[in-house]
């Protein structure tokens, strides 16, 4: 079985299933929340989560990224920009740096 | 602040060796954190570019996907996708920056990509199953980066308040109690020269 775990919607993720990824098609929060437990105790290298379902369990996702050694990936949403993406970033580097290098507005 | 020690010359030894190691310590990990964070930065803005690029191509290729599957039926592309026979797996091996582990993902595939019959489905299906193929890699190397980045900001965040621990708490203390003790020491030296001196003046004076 494929170490590579996938989330989110089952129309966008479903390509990837031929590919050879463990997919966990979900819709609400209650299956997001059961599917990344799932993933969380399975024997899985990386998840990736699509960025709508990351959106209703973020605070969830953080926290395993920091603890755990698996590594958790948000995938970009096809119709629009990835922000979930950047915030997150942005954080990390306010965090590590102390100041926001990257999306600093001038002036 | 001055520690709650005894002002003697044991204690001022003591206090002394555990300076020259805290400076030691200091600039050691000041030099780490300069590192880590010259590391940190590079990451990022790689991170930031391969995900624009994986943004601009899973949006072409989901909207390639969709359109190829628009026409199909839940059930036709049900059985499509029923058994995958490829299989993606990748293998972790971890490298040190900075004594951080972060790992580093091999991918392995094996197995065949088409297994599904020619008659009811598309050509333009085969191509965007191709090219999510071509993509796998670059969503590797991302969460790959994506990990790292976070690891190292844990890191960076510690290493950067143990420097300022030792440099606005630890050494400063420690520079202060020795001054203490030295002047503690040189005070009492003075006064019992002064006193042999008055016991000098008396036996002189009898």
């Amino acid at each position: 079985m494929s170490n590579i775990a996938l989330i989110g919607e089952k129309e966008v993720i479903i390509g990837f299933n031929l590919i050879g990824f463990r997919l966990f098609p979900v819709t609400d929060y209650p299956e997001a929340s059961k599917a990344f437990d799932a993933c969380a105790k399975g024997n899985y290298e990386i998840i990736f989560i699509t960025e709508n379902i990351a959106e209703l369990i973020i605070d969830r996702i953080e926290v395993f990224q920091r603890k755990s050694p698996v590594s958790i990936c948000i995938l970009p949403n096809h119709s629009k920009d990835s922000e979930l993406n950047m915030e997150i970033l942005r954080k990390n580097v306010e965090k590590a740096v102390g100041t926001d290098i990257l999306f600093r507005k001038e002036g | 602040m001055i520690l709650a020690v005894n002002p003697n010359r044991m204690e001022l030894l003591k206090l002394k060796r555990r300076l020259e190691l805290a400076n030691r310590g200091y600039k050691l990990l000041k030099d780490k954190r300069d590192a880590l964070i010259q590391k940190f930065i590079k990451l990022v803005y790689e991170n930031k570019r391969v995900r624009e690029e994986f943004d601009r191509k899973i949006r072409e290729r989901t909207n390639e996907f969709l359109l190829a599957t628009i026409c199909m039926g839940e059930n036709d592309l049900n059985s499509i996708f029923m058994f995958p026979q490829r299989l993606t797996k990748v293998k972790t091996e971890y490298s040190n920056i900075m004594s951080v582990k972060v790992p580093k993902y091999q991918i392995t595939e094996k197995g065949n990509l088409f297994t599904y019959g020619m008659i009811d489905t598309s050509p333009e299906l085969d191509n965007s199953l191709k090219k999510y193929q071509e993509i796998a890699p670059l969503m590797i190397k991302m969460a790959e980066l994506d990990k790292a980045i976070v690891l190292l900001t844990e890191e960076i965040e510690k290493t950067r308040r143990r420097v300022n621990a030792l440099e606005y708490v630890m050494i400063p203390n420690l520079e202060d109690t020795i001054k203490f003790i030295t002047m503690k020491l040189d005070e009492m030296a003075r006064s019992s020269n002064s006193a042999i001196m008055r016991i000098k003046e008396m036996i002189r004076g009898e």
